[in-house]
């Protein structure tokens, strides 16, 4: 499958299709980090998270300099060497930088343009908060995090959503939508909130 | 609707872009003077991004299962085996005179896995997520055409089932379901199944009431599922019943699938365990553990040596269904959360063969160094004296022990000197004696003794009396020995105690009957030579060394302490336990 086919499944929601032909970079990402000290886990944890920028960057109308399994690996590059240099702060307690561009791609000659690498800072800095948000949505209960899923979805009519999940009538599932929002948005606050103040 | 929930579905519709101009105008007024709106805002727009998140997440997790299932690898190491087959196979299909006519019919939302196949030859599918599809020579008519495009959506999952619009509902009332599939002809190919072909989808759990449901399609477009029937193959349900009332029999009372009670939590033990191995447990694992397999002994000591009972009444196919039961039931389980001891036995495993191997090499480098104590006799002259003549053996003599050097070698070496034989030639003064050495046990154990009578020209070893492990005598096993009264002896003790030389030496007059103190301490080379400068052993040379392969040995000192820091912190590494009833059986690491 070439790159414009796989960039249209992506954009058009196919994204099991198009991830089944993008995994196929797998090795290439695995044999990367395992020579750099990291397990087959790590390699996959990495390769989900530059699966997920790679995806949210072309919904974005986002244009590649490379190929994208150039891209693909440069993200990891940089997200393991993100990941080498946090692992080793927590060892040693080095004083805390921060994260700068300058300071994550030095043992790596540069594959992606400019602003590839200032979208992938973003990114990362939006990481720990979407990861918050996706938690909040895990301790929901399975009946909300599915309705909302399946609302997120937007493929099935509310009409639709009703009869799947059986609610009574279509004002009642999108009251329990909303329900469900606002107990996510209230975990969400509060794991927010543990968050700073630790 | 509560007034919180209509700010709720405003900000939805504002960040779904549905606000009317004039709304959303108003809106962003509000957000500009509204700083807990704002908040409100950013965090319904944060679930956005985690529900994003999360859906990108479980397609990537089915990218990677489909990616290592294409490359033969099991589940990236979860374990997941697709072991038990069978569920709900459905054929969208309208009645048409003598067969089924496959009619596209549902709008599906996505499109399904593209297939060409021969309809003049048996074909048997694989698809992405494993099904497989067994399509006879001549069950699909197309038209007369050689290949037909057939598109096949498969549905396992809640989200896979509304990503192609399967619903599962059953005259209005929802179903559960463990896997849907949908054949049809592609678009642009037309054609109708004549005869049944058979599809078996798989699925991680077996249920007791899984049913085989058709699907009727309205003039909606919507898919009612009715005609429930027991699946066509039950056995795989039949199974896993048998194997669960074998479970709740024989083992319910000592085991759980989650949690470790009297003995070990029994979730995936189909993966850590072979069918082979897991049959002669069952059966008897007294005479498994007797054989000294570690994995059992293992387990048997962490579980406080209570043996489990035998089951020699179950055969082969109950224990394969006991094992199919529960490796479906542990798909309820989290894998992370059930001990693994097959990993850890691995490491131990691991740690005592480095370990072992060390250990051998460390054995044969101390052998290859020779005595502790190397004692060289000397004539006159120089030559090493080979054949003594011995002049007299006592009835019961003392043994000398030889201790292997281990990081240290001392060398004896004697001008001219007699052994204690020459004692018992008829010399003036020479009378029957007692002669005791007396040190601690842990120093009796590594040095050996020497007497040194000066005067007449007489060395000799000594070795530990009978019934005792402190004390040395010279001639006999119960400190008999003729000695010269009144004239000056020396003991001396020569070894190596804790990787470090040690050495003592003690005067005094002879007596008819003694018992010497003597207590080895650690020395250095020099105190040595200046402990004994003093003394007139002429022609009587101690010296001390390290031994030849001591740097070696210390090396390997250094890597067994190295490996040692691998060894499993619960883990004893006990395969050669003792076992009631049975021989001990010690084996090795594998």
């Amino acid at each position: 499958m070439d790159d414009q086919t796989i960039i249209e499944l992506i954009r058009t929601g196919k994204n099991d299709l198009a991830l089944n032909a993008l995994y196929r970079n797998f090795p290439a990402i695995r044999k990367l980090v395992r020579s750099h000290g990291g397990s087959t886990r790590d390699a996959e944890d990495i390769f989900q998270e530059a699966l997920i920028i790679l995806i949210r960057q072309l919904k974005k109308d986002f244009r590649l300099s490379a190929k994208l399994s150039t891209y693909l690996y440069g993200v990891c590059r940089r997200l393991w060497s993100e990941q080498l240099r946090k692992r080793r702060l927590q060892v040693s307690f080095d004083s805390m930088t921060g994260i700068l561009p300058g300071s994550m791609d030095t043992p790596f000659k540069d594959d992606l343009s400019a602003d590839e690498v200032s979208d992938l800072y973003e990114h990362l800095q939006q990481e720990s908060r979407i990861r918050l948000a996706e938690q909040a949505l895990n301790e929901l209960k399975d009946r909300c995090r599915e309705l909302l899923l399946v609302f997120y979805h937007g493929q099935l009519s509310v009409k639709e959503i009703a009869a799947k999940m059986g609610y009574r009538s279509e004002n009642s599932t999108k009251n329990q939508k909303y329900k469900c929002l606002e107990a996510a948005r209230t975990r969400l606050k509060e794991l927010q909130h543990q968050t700073q103040t630790l | 609707m509560r007034p919180e929930l209509e700010l709720i579905e405003r900000i939805e519709r504002y960040l779904d872009g549905e606000l009317s101009p004039a709304d959303k105008t108003a809106f962003e007024s509000e957000l500009a003077a509204d700083a807990s709106l704002r908040e409100a805002v950013q965090l319904q727009q944060d679930i956005r991004l985690g529900l994003e998140r999360a859906s990108l997440g479980s397609s990537i997790r089915r990218a990677k299962q489909h990616y290592y299932r294409r490359i033969g690898y099991r589940w990236g190491g979860l374990g997941l085996g697709l072991a038990v087959v069978a569920l709900v196979a459905i054929l969208l299909a309208t009645r048409h005179d003598r067969g089924f006519t496959i009619v596209p019919g549902v709008q599906a939302a996505t499109h399904g896995e593209l297939y060409t196949i021969d309809v003049r030859h048996d074909t048997l599918l694989r698809t992405a997520h494993g099904a497989k599809i067994n399509i006879p020579r001549g069950s699909i008519d197309a038209n007369g055409a050689d290949t037909v495009r057939l598109e096949i959506k498969e549905a396992y999952t809640i989200a896979e089932m509304l990503r192609y619009g399967l619903l599962t509902q059953s005259d209005g009332r929802p179903l559960s379901s463990g896997g849907m599939i949908d054949i049809r002809p592609a678009e642009g190919s037309s054609a109708r199944i004549v005869r049944p072909i058979n599809v078996a989808l798989p699925t991680l759990r077996v249920e007791e009431n899984m049913q085989r449901f058709k699907g009727i399609v309205d003039d909606k477009g919507k898919i009612n599922w009715t005609d429930p029937r027991p699946l066509a193959d039950s056995s795989a349900q039949k199974a896993i019943a048998y194997g669960k009332s074998i479970f709740e029999t024989n083992c319910r009372s000592c085991h759980s699938l989650r949690y470790s009670v009297t003995g070990p939590a029994l979730a995936y033990i189909g993966q850590r365990r072979s069918e082979e191995w897991l049959y002669d447990f069952i059966r008897h694992n007294d005479k498994v553990l007797s054989s000294g397999d570690c994995y059992a002994r293992y387990i048997y000591n962490i579980y406080n040596k209570t043996p489990m009972n035998t089951f020699p009444e179950l055969n082969r196919a109950d224990v394969r269904h006991v094992i199919d039961y529960i490796t479906s039931e542990s798909q309820l389980i989290d894998s992370n959360q059930v001990p693994n001891y097959t990993r850890e036995l691995d490491s131990c495993l691991r740690y005592k063969q480095l370990a072992g191997a060390l250990e051998r090499n460390r054995e044969a480098l101390i052998r290859a160094n020779g005595p502790r104590t190397d004692v060289i006799r000397r004539d006159d002259t120089g030559a090493i004296i080979t054949d003594t003549v011995v002049v007299y053996t006592s009835p019961a003599p003392v043994t000398t022990i030889e201790h292997p050097s281990i990081y240290y070698q001392f060398t004896v070496e004697s001008f001219g000197w007699y052994n204690v034989d020459a004692l018992l030639k008829d010399l003036p003064g020479v009378l029957p004696s007692e002669l005791r050495v007396q040190m601690t046990p842990e120093y009796a154990a590594e040095v050996n003794v020497f007497l040194v009578l000066p005067g007449r020209k007489i060395f000799t070893e000594g070795g530990v009396l009978k019934d005792s492990k402190t004390e040395f005598g010279f001639l006999t096993e119960d400190g008999q020995i003729p000695l010269p009264q009144g004239e000056q002896a020396y003991v001396f003790a020569t070894g190596e105690y804790q990787g470090k030389p040690v050495f003592a030496v003690r005067g005094f007059m002879m007596a008819r009957q003694q018992t010497i103190n003597l207590q080895p301490v650690p020395m250095t080379k020099e105190e040595i030579t200046e402990a004994i400068r003093h003394l007139d052993f002429n022609q009587l040379a101690i010296r001390v060394a390290e031994s030849p392969n001591a740097v070696r040995i210390r090396g390997i000192d250094t890597s067994l302490a190295a490996v040692a820091r691998f060894k499993p912190q619960h883990c004893d590494c006990d395969c050669g336990v003792n076992f009631p009833g049975t021989d001990t059986a010690v084996v090795e690491g594998r």
